[in-house]
């Protein structure tokens, strides 16, 4: 997923009018393309050539229940592999297009029984974007207090009755009260940035586009779903595949669906529903098949244009997830996709794909039994087990392994897809049961609970536990057999226990996550970084610290002296362009950090409305942004070719730049500020100003790190408008020195920005 | 939660040792037979063996064990059966069937005896050509 600069040019069209298809541009070179294509063709003739293998020689009449179980599973990852490639088979991204003036666009945030603090980020958010619009609050919960937040932010408040088809009712119902050409649909939680509209409504100038959708990121990076390296820069996000490989790969097969929020639709197309489909509970997809037969057209637009919060804990990520399994499984009941009007064959196999997803649980169970029931009941599902299996499974094994990391680009993680298949395989199954035994009872719609549970519920990780109980006794039965000699079959035992031991490493650290603390802050914590500058008593200089993380009642403060618990200080945070002046109290003891600065708990004493608004476009304009950015280096593997590579290419080499969180004085035409630094090399740095600075610009500078300074002029070479509501506007300039340093005089100010 | 789920698993291994000794007592036991001097102890082998010619798998060490004793005892049928299951698990092995046919003709099965060393030759005359 690309975080994208405002200003990257919007592609200039001639007419209004104009065909969508024309902005998909190929992402990769011809040579990159035909490769990969290779690979695919390659590695699924390997697969077949295995499964033909496995069914002439290898299956066990011995044990034919459990020797075709297996095969069943592998059977389906042939097919899970295959939708896949088909997926992957091109790699384009769109161009954006400008969009045409004055278009009607009506804003729709759902909300149920979110909180209202929560709620009114995402108001704020949305009635700051920057393309004329109306915002809709569509409030499910009759809560007078979202009322009273729509109005105070100039939003329009929409409520009814009852609560039938739940979000799509709702949805629904506003649809019927507004008349806008078009739609933007938005969940509580999820905060657009302040260009959603300008970089999505373009694609509508093709008057056969009725959605364009929007990738989801999340911003709580500490999450259930996600896993971050600070050191190495590096995040995973459990939905990063769907959005950066499989939503671009069905947008190239105009297959891209609805994903609930993050998306913009055309009235036009969704009238003659009635609006979203609610027959089932996972109305997006279902209207998007319907909207596809109908001969809409559908964009992905890869960039992160919206940010919400994914599920902090393992039940609600379980409860969304049987959601969606259980919704997307039931939609093949009233439009399925393989017979539904309309759609062409890739269409048909990209909704296939999606649906059959959603059915990995049972061969996901089948996989992670088989080994330990092997080591107990001394069976194997392939018979003669040997060698020379050997050598075909880990032929096919590898060819599997590489076509996919090959067919992903570099964006693939295998191990951490595994891991999270297996954190909801009996999701899936349970999923899986209702669709067939729910003899037409309708499901019902459970809101995603985005708070997440205070306490640890091993609920949903009750089947993985049996699992890893059931594997740990078979390897104990099983070496026990090996130990008093009641079996001497030492190669299946060892296959069988590496593979119950693979498995139940990955189970532990699904238990791990199950046994994570509950979430005791009520609000968000988020890693931004601001400067905070103290306001001493007349004559005394001000320090200067930085926030190391922040949310609407404190921060992580890293300060330059020695404070003890207790102490009060008045400061002032330079939110970017809104400098908010707080008394903070140290609320727990220092920690020093290896580069000198002491980091404390700090709580602010008094926050007042427009401070803690301060805060949230503080965070969501600036924060969030950066911190994508900061996280978006490619996998090891990829660092390392390119490393191996540098020296023979023929691009000129820039210096080496350290991400680092240095609060910086800036004097320029008789003003002060205090910002942040975000990187630094020996020839210059980027800071984020408040202003903008023309380039060729000259500015003095000093910034200060525990037992070191440094002051001087740098020039303004760049100066790079942020994306940004109005009034909170922010540029990042790239400053030169006058001198290049040295790597001497640069090290005290590389802050150890993973602690 | 890890560490009672552990020490739940370290218990549920407890408590398999124990299923597992009683389930593969016949085996554990055939590993610890003695010189079989009285008949009680015969008696318990026997016992013992024939269980374990009972099960659908016994390594080759158990019943070449089975079959050395047997033959020490005088226990000819079980001798044979036991050597019979060898020949299952490995059907290749001629000094095998030399055994079998040893033990065959020993029980006074002479029909089958000659069959079995009729066998041997075949297999040795052809590995010598």
């Amino acid at each position: 997923m690309t975080t994208q600069d405002f200003t990257l040019p919007l592609v200039p069209t001639p007419g209004v009018v104009f065909d969508a298809d024309s902005t998909l541009v190929l992402d990769e070179s011809p040579a990159r393309r035909w490769f990969t294509r290779v690979t695919i063709v390659g590695a699924l003739a390997v697969y077949l050539a295995y499964l033909a293998y496995r069914a002439r020689y290898t299956i066990n009449h011995d044990a034919l229940v459990f020797s075709l179980l297996v095969y069943f599973a592998e059977l389906h990852g042939f097919f899970s592999l295959a939708f896949y490639f088909h997926t992957a088979w091109t790699r384009r991204r769109r161009r954006v297009v400008e969009p045409v003036k004055d278009l009607k666009v009506d804003v729709f945030i759902t909300t149920f029984n979110e909180d209202v603090d929560l709620l009114r980020t995402t108001v704020r958010a949305a009635v700051g974007m920057r393309y004329p619009h109306r915002t809709y609050v569509l409030d499910d919960g009759r809560r007078p207090a979202v009322r009273a937040m729509a109005e105070e932010l100039g939003a329009n408040y929409v409520t009814r009755a009852d609560n039938a088809h739940a979000k799509a009712g709702n949805w629904n119902n506003a649809f019927a009260l507004t008349d806008a050409d078009f739609i933007a649909s938005f969940d509580a939680d999820h905060v657009p940035r302040p260009e959603f509209l300008e970089r999505t409504l373009g694609f509508f100038r093709d008057p056969k586009v009725a959605l364009v959708q929007a990738p989801q990121q999340y911003h709580n990076l500490d999450s259930v779903q996600h896993k971050v390296s600070w050191r190495q820069r590096r995040m995973y996000g459990e939905q990063d595949a769907f959005f950066e490989l499989v939503m671009p790969g069905k947008d190239n097969w105009n297959a891209a669906f609805f994903c609930g929020t993050g998306a913009v639709l055309r009235r036009e197309a969704l009238t003659p529903l009635g609006g979203i489909m609610t027959q089932t509970i996972t109305e997006d997809l279902h209207t998007s098949v319907e909207l596809h037969s109908r001969g809409w057209k559908s964009v992905y637009l890869n960039e992160v244009l919206v940010t919400g919060l994914a599920p902090s804990d393992l039940k609600t990520f379980e409860t969304q997830r049987l959601r969606w399994a259980e919704g997307n499984m039931t939609v093949a009941t009233f439009s399925n996709p393989l017979t539904a009007r309309g759609l062409s064959l890739h269409q048909r196999i990209a909704y296939a794909a999606s649906l059959y997803h959603w059915t990995i649980g049972i061969p996901k169970f089948i996989f992670y039994m088989a080994p330990p029931w092997m080591l107990f009941s001394g069976t194997f599902p392939i018979a003669p087990y040997n060698a020379r299996f050997l050598i075909v499974y880990l032929a096919f094994l590898s060819s599997v392994v590489l076509s996919y990391e090959v067919a992903s680009r570099g964006k693939g993680r295998l191990l951490m897809d595994e891991l999270y298949n297996m954190v909801s395989f009996f999701t899936f199954i349970r999923a899986m049961k209702r669709v067939v035994f729910g003899r037409g009872k309708r499901s019902s719609f459970e809101v995603t609970d985005k708070r997440g549970a205070t306490s640890q519920s091993i609920a949903p990780v009750l089947p993985h536990m049996a699992i890893v109980l059931f594997s740990i006794l078979a390897i104990g039965w099983s070496l026990m057999g090996l130990g008093f000699r009641i079996s001497d079959d030492y190669f299946g035992a060892g296959t069988g226990i590496f593979w119950t031991v693979y498995n139940m490493t990955l189970m532990l650290v699904v238990l791990r996550l199950a046994s994570r603390p509950g979430e005791k802050r009520t609000g968000l914590r988020f890693r931004a970084n601001f400067p905070v500058e103290s306001q001493p008593a007349s004559g005394e200089t001000p320090a200067l610290g930085v926030t190391a993380d922040i949310s609407d009642s404190g921060c992580s403060l890293l300060w330059p002296r020695l404070l003890s618990p207790g102490t009060r200080m008045p400061v002032r945070v330079h939110l970017g362009p809104k400098p908010m002046d707080q008394e903070i109290i140290i609320s727990t003891e220092q920690q020093q950090t290896a580069d000198g600065w002491f980091r404390y708990g700090a709580k602010f004493d008094h926050l007042s409305q427009s401070d803690v608004d301060a805060i949230t476009d503080a965070v969501h304009t600036i924060a969030v942004p950066h911190l994508f950015r900061t996280l978006s280096q490619p996998p090891l593997v990829v660092q390392a070719v390119r490393w191996l590579i540098k020296p023979f290419t023929l691009t000129r080499g820039r210096a080496r730049r350290q991400l680092v969180r240095i609060p910086v004085h800036v004097e320029f035409e008789g003003r002060n500020w205090v910002v942040i630094a975000l990187d630094i090399s020996a020839t210059g740095m980027s800071v984020l100003m408040p202003v903008d600075v023309s380039v060729g610009s000259r500015i003095f500078m000093s910034m200060s790190v525990p037992g070191h300074s440094w002051s001087g002029e740098v020039s303004v070479v760049r100066s790079t408008p942020r994306p940004s509501r109005h009034g909170f506007d922010v540029w990042l300039l790239g400053l030169q020195f006058e001198q290049k340093q040295t790597e001497r005089d640069l090290e005290p100010f590389r802050m150890d920005t993973a602690a | 939660m890890l560490t009672r789920f552990f020490l739940v698993a370290l218990l549920g291994l407890l408590c398999e040792g124990g299923v597992f000794a009683y389930s593969y007592r016949d085996l554990l036991g055939l590993r610890q037979t003695g010189p079989l001097a009285t008949p009680a102890e015969q008696n318990v082998f026997v016992e013992r063996a024939e269980r374990a010619l009972s099960r659908q798998k016994v390594t080759r060490a158990h019943l070449e064990l089975i079959a050395a004793k047997a033959q020490t005892l005088g226990n000819r049928q079980l001798e044979r059966r036991a050597l019979d299951a060898c020949a299952q698990l490995d059907p290749d092995d001629v000094q095998l069937a030399l055994r079998r046919a040893d033990a065959s003709r020993r029980a006074g099965d002479l029909r089958r005896a000659e069959e079995l060393y009729g066998d041997v030759l075949r297999r040795t005359s052809r590995r010598s050509q």
